[in-house]
């Protein structure tokens, strides 16, 4: 064990073996010299063996040139003259071979012509005995073959070859010569080289050796000192350790060897990797070994296995000690168990990891607001759902100006009442993409206070819901789609049906006149039939429509000053016919004194009709019909109408579904068609429109009543929803009447025209915003009187009277002579505006003073 | 005293002979006009007492017709009824509002038309015998 190094130590050894490496770098040259002589010779052999094969192919064509000679003129066969072509050209290749391969020996070079004009007058020879055979016969070429120089000239050119041969192999002895010589001389320097570097090793030996005697003793004043610090290093609670210079680690501590449960001599030198986690110990190394090299403190993190099997994480790091040169000494290492610290890091990193996973797949961006700094920081998804690159901080004012103006001051409105409340907002905003586009974006945010409970910092979630919202939208227009043209379809339709009808009933009628010729009697009550389906055919067609604008929202309903009683009567007459035509009588009970209800006249006759006609159509022969009136007993706001019959009546479950759409008895007797199904549903609709109540009562076989309300006509109840509407209070009411006068000229039916005539007269003169025409409420023989209710000072009541006389003024003048106007107004102000007041008892108050002043208006007039 | 005129503007040919018995018969001189276009030309031409006017029509609607005599001083004054199909009231209005003296739905009933053209010609009023 070395505790001490020497430098004359090291430079004694360093020397021995730079001298042995320098002999044997020496023995290494030579051989390497030997060995590349060695293979040059083998070149030469290769080279000689060559030349002489090709020399000897050569010689073999040449014969092959003879035979296949011999072998025409004898039988004549093409073939022979095949080969010899074939081994004419073969020699011609041997010779460019042999002239290639001799380049470098003058001597064998100058042998090569004399070796071409052989071969070619052998060639030409041959050709020529060929020709001859061709010619004269065979009998002529082999006396040409006998008698020639022929075998003179293959034994000159076999001559020839054998000398090239001859010169080949010479050399080729030379040069083997030559390389033997080389390998001896290769030999010996080898053997001194290597006598001299183990003579050298031998010497270094030694002298190593001298000195390690030396040190052990120094090494054993030391290790009273070790012990000291070993028992100091083996109390603290750190694995520790000591490594030499090269980083080879020497010592460890006792708790070491305690947590691995290993021994000194397994894991001495670099044998701790053994200890260490297989995915860890080559980052380990590697950053060590960089540490150890350049004597940079190390640090460095990764897991250890102890006894037990089980990897704990230490964070160590390691100091050199030097000499007073500043060179490295030798390494002092820790590890400190940092496991549970290391666990709670990765537990967190990995809870970070989902919730980003988890954002991002989400798309959710979050963002966090510093309040004090004003720093707002944003991750990856915002960006990414904003469109924009990421900044850090990201400035509000940017974020600000990407939000649609117009949702800006809410979407602040929210933040600030977040802060304000120390809680948590929600919302729901526009923003503008950098490319235009407009998206719809989803915000809650919370607020997050210090110790002191004051708001420092507020994070919250962006989403972009634009998706969302579209898909809702289009659902929604996509209902509202299927709504309309629903009710357009089924508009159209019962208008286009309308027109056949016409000239059906057109006909009829026509036929029934007797226009076309007198009908007989059977003839007449067939004609009736036909008018009577017509009629009903109409009514359905009417049902359908009405049924069409009451789900669009449109059945128009214009409630005035109506008489019930004389709806009832008129009614009445309208079904007399058919109600005697089946034998039921109908009864009215019309009390006198009954009050004018606020009702669409119209529209209580529709809805009178349809209940009677029902009533007609369920009550058997001799039955009867009773409509009744009177004010309605709880509330004499109302005026009730009822229809009673004496037919067979209805369950309960039918009286509770009688008024739904399409909801039709089942009928026990085949009395009459059925119809739609509609008529009480439009009652129904009508009645609610117009503030009233429908309902049933009912007893099987019984008969059936139904009633309905509306309520009673008081300008009081007309004006205050007007009032109130009108976003009272306002400064003053000005009360503006109209008055037009009839001329003696009109008669009746002009006079219904001008009230209509004058009425749009009004309308047109008011501003839809602050000024009401009260429902009409008193038409005389004489002249009709409208009431406005303005809201407006004495100023813009002047302004609207002198509106309407302009109005006024521009009828024709054969219309204007037959009427005359007057206009005036009554301001209505102070009004009672005491402290405590609802606005109920001030709309209260300001209708009552409204009424009684049209009221004494109109006492006065008429 | 010559019959009245009576102008029936009217695209389906059914109605049109419906309305030709029937006025003939209470002893009024039809004219007829298939579309928008030819009712003022045909007006021009006989200068009816009456126009009963169908609003659905081809070549512009009823409510063209409407507008265009009114801005004629010729036309101007013959008081118009405007027969129709579609809904009430809003056409309703809308024809009163540009000069109709009077509107009436299809399918009408007989005897209130004839009593209308009746008052409007100014012919005394002739009600074809109606059975009971």
């Amino acid at each position: 064990m070395k505790l001490k190094t020497s430098s004359h130590f090291n430079r004694k050894v360093e020397v021995a073996f730079g001298a042995a490496i320098l002999a044997l770098f020496v023995v290494g040259c030579v051989s390497y010299r030997g060995l590349v002589a060695s293979s040059e010779s083998d070149r030469w052999v290769r080279h000689t063996h060559e030349v002489i094969e090709n020399l000897q192919d050569l010689l073999f064509a040449l014969n092959n040139v003879e035979s296949s000679v011999r072998g025409f003129v004898l039988t004549g066969k093409e073939s022979y003259v095949e080969t010899l072509r074939a081994s004419s050209s073969r020699t011609v290749q041997d010779q460019i071979t042999i002239g290639n391969l001799t380049l470098d020996n003058p001597a064998q070079q100058r042998q090569l012509p004399e070796l071409a004009r052989l071969a070619s007058q052998k060639m030409q020879r041959a050709e020529l005995i060929i020709a001859l055979r061709r010619n004269k016969g065979p009998q002529e070429a082999a006396e040409m073959i006998r008698g020639g120089p022929g075998q003179q000239l293959m034994s000159e050119f076999e001559a020839m070859v054998r000398k090239m041969e001859g010169e080949e192999l010479r050399l080729l002895a030379l040069r083997i010569a030559d390389s033997k010589r080389r390998v001896e001389q290769t030999e010996a320097i080898v053997i001194l080289g290597t006598l001299l570097a183990v003579l050298i090793a031998v010497g270094a030996g030694w002298t190593v050796r001298r000195d390690s005697a030396a040190r052990d003793l120094a090494e054993a004043a030391l290790r009273e000192g070790e012990t000291r610090f070993s028992t100091l290093a083996n109390s603290i609670s750190q694995l520790a350790w000591m490594a030499n210079e090269k980083g080879d680690i020497f010592w460890y501590n006792q708790r070491w060897f305690e947590y691995t449960g290993t021994t000194l001599e397994e894991i001495v030198g670099w044998g701790w990797q053994k200890v260490h986690h297989p995915d860890h110990v080559q980052g380990v190394v590697d950053k060590i070994s960089r540490c150890f090299s350049t004597g940079e403190t190390w640090e460095d993190t990764f897991p250890l296995r102890g006894r037990d099997g089980k990897y704990r994480w230490f964070l160590s790091r390691a100091v050199p000690v030097r000499d007073a040169e500043g060179k490295v000494l030798r390494w002092f290492g820790t590890n400190t168990d940092v496991t549970d610290r290391q666990e709670a890091e990765l537990k967190l990193a990995l809870l970070s990891q989902r919730l980003s996973l988890a954002t991002a797949i989400a798309k959710v961006g979050v963002w966090e607001w510093e309040l004090a700094s004003n720093r707002v920081i944003w991750d990856a998804t915002m960006f990414e759902i904003y469109g924009i690159a990421p900044v850090v901080p990201m400035p509000y004012e940017k974020w600000a100006a990407t939000v649609l103006p117009e949702d800006l001051p809410a979407v602040e409105e929210n933040l600030r009442k977040a802060i304000e409340e120390k809680g948590e907002g929600s919302a729901e905003f526009r923003i503008i993409l950098p490319d235009g586009s407009p998206r719809n974006i989803s915000v809650i945010q919370r607020t997050l206070l210090d110790d002191q409970a004051n708001v420092t910092r507020m994070i919250g979630v962006n989403m972009d819901i634009t998706e969302r919202k579209r898909a809702q939208e289009a659902l929604e227009q996509g209902a509202k789609d299927q709504i309309r043209f629903k009710d357009e379809f089924l508009s159209h339709v019962s208008h286009e049906l309308r027109s056949p009808l016409t000239a059906i009933k057109q006909f009829t009628t026509i036929l029934l006149g007797g226009l076309a010729g007198e009908l007989n009697k059977e003839q007449r009550e067939y004609q009736q039939i036909v008018l009577k389906n017509i009629q009903q055919l109409q009514s359905m067609i009417n049902d359908l429509l009405d049924v069409t604008r009451a789900e669009a929202g449109k059945l128009s309903v214009e409630p005035e000053n109506a008489s019930a009683s004389d709806a009832v009567t008129d009614s009445l007459n309208t079904l007399r016919v058919s109600s005697e035509a089946k034998g039921v009588s109908l009864v009215s009970e019309l009390p006198p004194g009954l009050p004018p209800v606020h009702a669409d006249q119209t529209r209580l006759r529709q809805i009178l009709i349809i209940l009677l006609d029902n009533a007609i159509k369920f009550t058997p022969k001799g039955g009867a019909v009773r409509v009744r009136a009177r004010l309605l007993q709880r509330d004499p706001g109302f005026v009730v109408l009822e229809v009673s019959d004496t037919g067979c009546g209805m369950s309960a479950e039918a009286s509770e579904r009688i008024f739904e759409r399409l909801y039709q008895v089942e009928q026990a007797s085949q009395a009459s068609r059925k119809g739609l199904g509609l008529g009480l549903f439009i009652c129904k609709e009508l009645v609610t429109r117009q503030g009233g109540e429908i309902w049933v009562k009912s007893q099987p076989q019984e008969g059936s009543t139904f009633s309905f309300t509306l309520p009673v006509f008081s300008l009081n109840n007309v004006i205050a929803p007007l009032l109130k509407d009108q976003r009272w209070p306002a400064e003053s009411v000005a009360l503006v009447v109209a008055e037009i006068a009839f001329g003696n000229g009109g008669n009746l039916d002009s006079q219904q025209e001008w009230r209509q005539e004058v009425r749009d007269l009004v309308q047109r003169c008011l501003l839809p915003n602050l000024d009401v025409l009260l429902p009409k409420m008193s038409y005389g023989a004489e002249g009709v009187r409208f009431f406005v209710a303005a809201f407006a000072d004495e100023n813009g009541a002047s302004v609207l009277a002198r509106r309407i006389r302009e109005q006024f003024d521009c009828l024709p003048r054969l219309k204007r002579n037959d009427l005359t106007l007057s206009v005036t107004y009554t301001m209505l102000k102070p009004f009672p505006l005491e402290g405590g007041s609802s606005l109920e008892n001030m709309v209260t108050t300001m209708a009552s003073s409204l009424e009684k002043s049209i009221k004494s208006q109109m006492e006065g007039v008429l | 005293m010559s019959n009245k005129k009576i102008l029936i503007v009217e695209d389906d040919a059914d109605v049109r002979l419906g309305y030709n018995v029937l006025l003939r018969a209470n002893h009024y001189d039809t004219f007829f006009a298939a579309d928008a276009m030819c009712a003022i030309t045909e007006a021009r031409k006989c200068l009816p007492d009456v126009i009963v006017l169908d609003l659905g029509l081809p070549a512009g609607d009823g409510f063209v017709v409407l507008e265009r005599l009114r801005v004629n001083m010729q036309l101007a004054m013959i008081p118009v009824i405007v027969v129709s199909g579609r809904d009430l009231p809003a056409n309703k209005e809308r024809a009163l509002q540009l000069g109709a003296k009077a509107f009436i739905q299809k399918p009408w009933n007989d005897n209130e038309l004839l009593a209308l053209i009746g008052k409007l010609s100014g012919q005394p009023e002739v009600s074809i015998s109606q059975p009971k």
